[in-house]
């Protein structure tokens, strides 16, 4: 026999035992040999599920998502979490009653002693919810209202890499399929013309030289590459490699392309590498991309109003304000998962200078983008999520003065908020104990959190699964639990 | 009121006519083989009947004036019991006077049906109108998880929203209590908590609902839609458990009743429809309509028309689709007047987007018979009129309708008289005029030989650079910015940015530096870290960020900086410059000196500049710091430049005693 050809033998064989253990045997032959040949006609539902598992498993709530992930680990004692009772024991150390042996980062396990500290910004309270939020975010605090604050978030990881890799792929290992990925491959696009999942960066003021980001954070993992998020960038490229070279036209483009996809159709039949399929359509996506990805981008048509709700640095692009009117006019076609990531959350030192700077970045942006989706109708069915991957220690890092701190990155909570999206509004989920160190009620992991996600887009976490190497892996690995009380 | 009374006791007098006219009715049955023996027991049965159903009529007569019972149910009812006591005097007359077989029994059987219709429009009355509808198939178990059911959310809150809130909310309190929101109920109003937890029937919010209507403190008041039985029961059972406002319960834990009264609160089930087809599937997909499934097991599509205009055949695509479409997007779109014709065929329709379409207010009051949720009609020429139409929509809950003709002082007119969520837009708070960003310079480079162009970018529409090269600061007369600017001496840019709706941008100031000699031939005596080397760049006339990983860096780790370069008497220089950085978490500190030796041809070095530098605080922020240090160069012809490391980091420093590192990057001569 042909070498060449027994890989196509071979995927039948596995396929064929598969289907008897499962004992359809007869049925299942059937289809291998006609896919399409056993039923008279297909239905309109046939045609329509397009993935892999049937979905939505439910009605979902929410069709698309934008999540502004702040990297680094915003300090949630200095935005949503008041503790007044830092600011009385202000200089004394954290008692080991409370640290209860927390590990702690090499940036302050050698550190004599953590002398608490609260925050020196102003919480009130806003809006009709009462939600306490600090003289940073003046903004965020008009919406209060709209917002679903979560106090009682927590995380395995104590490390940014791990921590935002975690929050991504549900594993602190990398290689998993990011959140995106996953959308992707369950649910599916509803724009052909756009990718699914779609990527953009901004580096905060506050610390400008922060780590930087990896682009495997939205890498499909072991999923199809046709599932990866792809990073849109501020300037006349949005989409590196996309437009044609100097000299080339679309006509010759196109040609070019015709010819490609039949000599990569040839592979295919010979090595029956799905990659081979892939590979043609992300082609033939690119080539659709020249044009809408022009047309999205080009936000000079906004009106001056836009631009003022943003606030003045949506005029510069690459920034987070401009990214996020780039957000809003991408889930106007529809693009399933846009993730924003603003860099630079990470206030080791000279924290009140440095976060003042970070949060004016993102206040006034984030806000309008959520009331900017719910004027025009869409935050009913988009979830907006915004927060870091942990959050900061109540006990300073470095010396602390009158004025100045630092904290180190905090696993055992931290605050998002939500917005959309079926997410309860007016509404704050979970509490910290006094010294916003331990969650002593309801608390969040971050498993429950992407479950909750998946099921706001009705889908059933533990049943997005995919088989790699032997097992079934799903995003949120084999926890995880829907936060019902969030859900409106 | 006497007369009301004895009214009720129409039910009681008006089976006794029934029985005995059907007793009759069998009598004359038999009587058809002979009716001799039988005609003085019909005559009496006859006479029975007819004074049973005349009081009868009357006491009806006396239970409609009472009033309470739906007009036209009554009505009918009523005409036709009056002339059933009629036909029976008739049945009466024609007893004696016609033949028993032909002409009485036939009337008699016309009785005895117009009496059944009477009774049935009767007990419509009493039982309604669903009472004899035939036993249906029981209805598919409702997909969603009764094990958790939030009592409060899914509910109370509707129940207070539905009767309760137009008066006890956040801006309107009356008897100072609020129940738009939990922390609001657990406030209380004057009188404390409105309820005590577990004991409804100790509960002012119950107590007071079942009142009689007169009273005074009868909730919700007279003229106001009141409390079902059922919303009653389910605010009680609350109560009773507690009144949690988060937790879920089993709704197999409810006694039957609360069952019952909280069936309503559960998801409405979608109508049973066919598959759709999949020719029309693909019909809809090349009339330029995406469509998505709802859920992977219901029939239901969503469907958004990506073109301009809507034809006829595109309609008709939709109209094959009309029972599984559940939501319909048509952004943009120019809608045909037939679209509006047929729109009532959308009998499943949950959501219509019509944001930005042409539709008009005297389109709007045909959506009322379609089982809405949601409405967009942003960007459309709806005005105050359109969005009336809808006000008494029974299943809206969000309408969408920025930008509209809709002025903002009738937005709130039109809010109060609906509970449908109208969403206006949110400026609010956002629209007040904003400071614009500085412009931006293309390039960082401040420091020149000969001359220098600069040039500033701006992406921002109708952006205006202004600009001076004075040190003043540029106001609205200042030069516009349309060309790159030539420097070719040492000077201070200031620029601004102008816009219209804008407030001016803070001013932008560079100070440009015009050096006297470039450095090209030098002699290092030191080495840098191999992480941050290339002592060209100490003379490139790039001057580094405050990034210290920015390429443009010179890194020595607890070493100094030191080489030599030669100099002529012709270059007339009197100053060095050194820019350095410092930065606590990258352990990098300022120089603790520089020195600056010369000499003549080959003798020794001497001392011709000095810089101690002394910290006047403890340092917390990441600065960049140039030290300028005059010379006496005289007859020199080569000067050996030493900027010396602080060698070990400083007591106040959290890693003291580590190697300090030395960042240097512009060294200039002038």
């Amino acid at each position: 026999m042909d070498p060449l050809h027994e890989h196509l033998l071979n995927k039948n064989r596995r396929h064929f035992l598969q289907k008897m253990g499962l004992g359809i045997g007869g049925l299942a032959l059937g289809s291998l040999l006609d896919p399409m040949g056993l039923k008279n006609s297909p239905t309109a539902a046939d045609l329509l599920q397009t993935g892999p598992v049937p979905l939505p498993h439910f009605a979902p709530k929410a069709k698309r998502i934008i999540y502004l992930f702040q990297s680094g680990g915003p300090s949630q004692l200095d935005l949503f979490d008041y503790k007044p009772k830092l600011n009385e024991m202000r200089g004394q150390d954290l008692p080991e009653s409370i640290r209860k042996g927390q590990r702690l980062t090499g940036m302050t396990s050698g550190q004599k002693n953590f002398p608490l500290t609260g925050s020196v910004f102003n919480f009130k309270q806003y809006g009709e919810s009462r939600a306490w939020i600090s003289e940073l975010m003046p903004y965020t605090a008009k919406i209060a209202d709209e917002l679903c604050f979560v106090k009682s978030m927590h995380t395995e990881a104590i490390n940014h890499d791990p921590a935002i890799t975690f929050f991504q792929t549900g594993s602190q290992q990398s290689g998993r399929p990011s959140f995106g990925s996953w959308m992707s491959y369950g649910l599916g696009s509803l724009n052909d013309n756009l990718p699914a999942f779609i990527v953009m960066l901004s580096r905060g003021s506050g610390r400008p030289n922060g780590q930087p980001l990896y682009s495997r954070l939205w890498g499909n993992g072991f999923l199809s590459s046709l599932h990866q998020g792809v990073q849109f960038r501020a300037g006349k490229d949005p989409v590196l490699y996309l437009k044609n070279p100097d000299g080339i036209s679309r006509k010759e483009r196109r040609q070019m392309l015709d010819y490609l996809a039949a000599m990569n159709e040839e592979q295919e039949k010979l090595f029956g590498d799905p990659e081979v399929a892939n590979r043609i359509a992300q082609y033939e996506m690119a080539y659709r991309m020249q044009t809408s990805v022009t047309d999205v981008m080009n936000i000079e048509d906004e009106p001056d109003h836009v631009f003022q709700m943003y606030g003045p640095e949506a005029l510069t692009p690459g920034t987070f304000a401009a990214n996020c009117i780039l957000a809003r006019r991408l889930i106007e076609k529809d693009v399933r998962f846009i993730q924003l990531y603003h860099m630079g959350w990470d206030q080791h030192d000279n924290l009140p200078t440095q976060i003042a700077k970070q949060a004016k970045d993102v206040d006034q942006a984030s806000a309008a983008l959520i009331m900017d989706l719910k004027q025009r109708g869409l935050l009913e069915d988009t979830l907006v999520v915004w927060g870091g991957e942990f959050g900061r220690t109540n006990y300073s890092q470095g010396t602390l003065t009158d004025t100045n701190y630092g904290r180190d990155h905090h696993p055992r909570s931290f605050s998002i908020f939500m917005a959309g999206g079926g997410i309860k509004p007016g509404f704050t989920y979970g509490e910290t104990d006094e010294f916003g160190y331990n969650v002593v009620k309801d608390p969040m992991h971050v498993h429950d959190l992407q479950a909750t996600i998946l099921n706001q887009f009705g889908v059933d976490h533990t049943k997005l699964t995919y088989k790699y190497q032997g097992r079934r892996f799903r995003l949120t690995d084999v926890a995880g639990n829907v936060i019902h009380s969030i859900l409106s | 009121m006497w007369l009301d009374y004895l009214g009720k006791f129409h039910p009681v007098v008006l089976h006794l006519p029934i029985g005995a006219l059907v007793f009759t009715f069998i009598i004359a049955i038999v009587a058809l083989k002979d009716d001799k023996p039988f005609r003085s027991t019909i005559k009496m049965g006859l006479i029975f009947s007819f004074f049973g159903a005349l009081v009868s009529s009357i006491l009806g007569y006396l239970l409609y004036q009472a009033g309470g019972y739906e007009e036209a149910a009554v009505q009918n009812h009523m005409i036709l019991g009056w002339v059933t006591t009629a036909s029976i005097a008739v049945l009466w007359a024609l007893f004696e006077q016609v033949s028993f077989k032909k002409r009485f029994f036939p009337f008699f059987v016309m009785n005895v049906i117009v009496l059944s219709v009477t009774g049935h429009y009767g007990g419509q009355i009493t039982h309604g109108q669903q009472y004899l509808a035939l036993p249906q198939e029981e209805e598919k178990v409702i997909t969603i998880n009764i094990d958790s059911i939030q009592l409060y959310d899914q509910a109370v809150a509707k129940i207070f929203d539905r009767k309760c809130v137009s008066c006890h909310n956040f801006s309107k309190r009356k008897g100072g209590l609020a129940l738009h929101q939990p922390l609001a109920i657990l406030e209380g109003g004057e009188l404390g908590l409105p309820y005590t937890v577990g004991n409804a029937v100790k509960s002012r919010i119950i107590e007071y609902a079942e009142l009689p209507l007169e009273d005074d403190l009868h909730m919700p008041p007279q003229g106001r839609p009141q409390l079902t039985p059922s919303e009653l029961k389910v605010l009680a059972y609350w109560i009773d458990e507690g009144a949690n406002f988060d937790g879920t319960i089993s709704f197999r834990s409810f006694p039957e009743e609360v069952q019952q009264s909280f069936a309503q609160f559960l998801p409405k089930k979608l109508p049973d429809v066919e598959p759709l087809k999949a020719s029309i599937l693909l019909r809809l997909q090349k009339m330029d309509f995406r469509v998505s499934p709802y859920t992977a097991d219901t029939p239901f599509i969503q469907a958004k028309f990506m073109g301009e205009s809507l034809s006829s055949k595109a309609l008709n695509a939709l109209l094959d689709a009309a029972d599984q479409l559940i939501e319909l997007e048509l952004p943009n779109v120019e809608l045909p007047e037939g679209f509006w014709k047929e729109i009532t065929s959308f009998s499943n329709l949950l959501k219509l987007k019509l944001d930005g379409t042409n539709v008009q207010d005297q389109h709007l009051q045909k959506l009322n018979s379609l089982p809405l949720q949601s409405l967009n009609i942003a960007r459309t020429q709806i005005s105050p009129i359109g969005v009336k139409s809808l006000l008494e929509h029974t299943s809206l809950e969000n309408v969408y309708a920025w930008n509209t003709k809709i002025a903002s002082k009738e937005e709130k007119l039109l809010q109060e008289q609906t509970q449908i969520k109208l969403v206006f837009g949110v400026f609010e708070g956002f629209s007040k005029p904003q400071q614009l960003k500085p412009p931006q310079l293309t390039t960082e480079k401040t420091l020149f030989d000969s001359s220098l162009a600069v040039d500033f970018f701006s992406k921002v529409k109708g952006n205006i650079i202004r600009y001076t090269l004075d040190g003043s600061d540029p106001d609205s007369t200042a030069t516009i910015y349309d060309q790159p600017i030539e420097i070719n001496k040492s000077l201070t840019l200031k620029a601004r940015s102008f816009k219209s709706g804008w407030l001016p941008s803070d001013v932008f100031s560079e100070d440009y530096f015009k050096v006297g000699k470039r450095i090209k031939k030098y002699e290092m005596l030191t080495r840098p870290s191999n992480r941050y080397s290339g002592v060209h760049k100490l003379f490139d006339f790039e001057e580094g960020t405050t990034n210290f990983a920015d390429g443009n860096w010179l890194g020595f780790s607890g070493n100094d900086l030191v080489f030599t370069t030669k100099i002529s008497k012709s270059e007339r220089l009197k100053n060095i410059t050194i820019s350095c950085m410092e930065s606590i978490g990258g352990w990098i500190i300022y120089p603790k000196r520089i020195r600056i030796l010369g000499r003549a041809g080959e003798g020794a070095f001497t001392e011709i500049g000095r810089y101690d530098y002394r910290p006047e605080k403890i340092p917390t922020e990441t600065t960049k710091k140039s030290f300028t240090v005059p010379i006496s160069a005289g007859e020199k012809t080569e000067l050996k430049v030493i900027v010396e490391n602080v060698e070990k980091l400083p007591k106040w420093h959290p890693a003291a005693g580590e190697d300090a590192w030395l960042f240097v990057d512009e060294i200039l001569f002038w």
